[in-house]
């Protein structure tokens, strides 16, 4: 993975690398497109702010349930059937959120739209994993960058379309016809079979190339321990992002200026992704996570002490 | 860290890419709504500064402790058979 060698890699695998990079995008802005419009879905179902919040958890319900069913249903359908299935049904599904009746509806809508998104983060990853082993270079780091880039310009658009007074059905109908287009045309380029996954080290054979049958019920410590850093790691993405507004008001009574403290995190984010995976390039995966966890123990610290809103922000930016 | 997170997930030995991914997703998924909870539980009860101590100085030691867990665990695995 690490020394490259300098021959172009096949078209299959560089326009493999393209779709990913576009589903990345796809799937970035199709949640984003409507956040930005949320007061208006509150206010159009009529449903006060706790109203609001319990509807809202449908998707972070479908997502625990999309997680437990994932790993069978990917290893039935494979990586490239289940992003089409997915991506396609998010395309379609997200607009329906403009025409949602009932905040009941909406929880069911939602609770769907989490499960395919977590069918679709699964899948898209895999992909991307298969496309940077055989580009032997790292694109990790970009391809979640087009992520946020999908992110951003769908919560753009989203402000933007509000702000203009677009009707939330045209709006969402547009931008999901947009997406759906999209995705079929990319899809005939993902890498249509999965990679056989790898034997444990020590029982492997010794040419290392004879991958054993796919079980359901993997090793369960790794797996486990890979659950706990995820909890640890989005809450170091979601401390910052969801909750530096609320820091810089209460501690500093940063009035007006609070948002930039999101601004300043979703920006950083943007420029480490982008920027990460020539730095994992140059110093390897070891030494990039010591340095990783060391610049968020001082970014931790700087935050919680910091004697004024900019040396704050700073800590968040870190 | 969560590219780096997702090709580890995908390429656990002895499961396969959908497994490994899930069980990461399960975490942070779960872990969002956690969060929320946590910080917003604290800071009510401490303040800001204690909450954003204690939620994300208590992130970094998770992470740091289920990696090199997760690393040991993923040494000591038996070899997958089909189930």
């Amino acid at each position: 993975m690490s020394s490259a060698p300098p021959i172009a890699p096949p078209t299959d695998v560089r326009r493999a690398a393209i779709a990913t990079a576009a589903v990345f995008v796809v799937n970035g802005a199709t949640f984003s497109n409507w956040l930005p419009r949320i007061p208006e879905i509150r206010d159009r179902l009529g449903l006060d702010n706790a109203g609001l919040g319990a509807t809202l958890l449908g998707g972070g319900l479908g997502g625990i349930l999309g997680a437990l069913a994932v790993g069978r249903i990917s290893e039935r359908l494979g990586s490239s059937r289940l992003l089409s299935i997915a991506a396609i049904t998010l395309s379609i599904g997200m607009p329906l959120v403009a025409v949602a009746p009932h905040a009941a509806v909406l929880l069911v809508l939602l609770t769907a739209l989490g499960t395919f998104d977590v069918f679709n983060d699964v899948a898209m990853n895999t992909q991307a994993v298969m496309v940077q082993e055989r580009l032997r270079r790292q694109v990790m780091n970009r391809l979640h960058g087009m992520w946020s880039l999908g992110f951003t310009a769908g919560a753009l658009l989203g402000s933007v379309a509000q702000a203009a007074g677009v009707s939330l059905r045209w709006h969402l109908g547009v931008v999901g016809a947009v997406l759906l287009t999209t995705v079929l045309v990319c899809r005939r380029w993902f890498l249509p079979i999965d990679d056989p996954h790898q034997p444990h080290a020590e029982a492997a054979s010794t040419d290392g190339d004879v991958a054993a049958p796919v079980r359901r019920r993997g090793p369960r410590g790794p797996m486990i321990a890979m659950a706990l850093a995820a909890v640890g790691a989005i809450s170091l993405e979601v401390v910052p992002s969801d909750w530096s507004a609320v820091f810089l008001t209460d501690v500093f009574d940063a009035g007006r200026t609070a948002g930039f403290g999101t601004v300043a995190c979703a920006a950083a984010m943007l420029v480490g992704r982008l920027a990460g995976d020539h730095v994992l390039e140059r110093l390897g995966e070891h030494r990039m996570t010591t340095l990783s966890f060391w610049l968020m123990g001082a970014g931790v610290a700087i935050t919680v002490v910091a004697p004024a809103p900019a040396v704050a922000i700073a800590g968040l930016v870190v | 860290m969560f590219p780096l997170l997702y090709t580890t997930a995908a390429r656990l030995p002895g499961t396969s890419a959908g497994a490994g991914l899930g069980w990461m997703l399960l975490g942070q998924r779960g872990g969002a709504m956690l969060t929320a909870a946590a910080v917003g539980g604290v800071s009510s009860w401490q303040g800001m500064r204690v909450a954003f101590a204690t939620v994300a100085g208590g992130a970094v030691a998770l992470m740091l402790a289920s990696l090199r867990q997760g690393n040991r665990a993923a040494e000591r695995a038996p070899l997958a058979t089909s189930a």
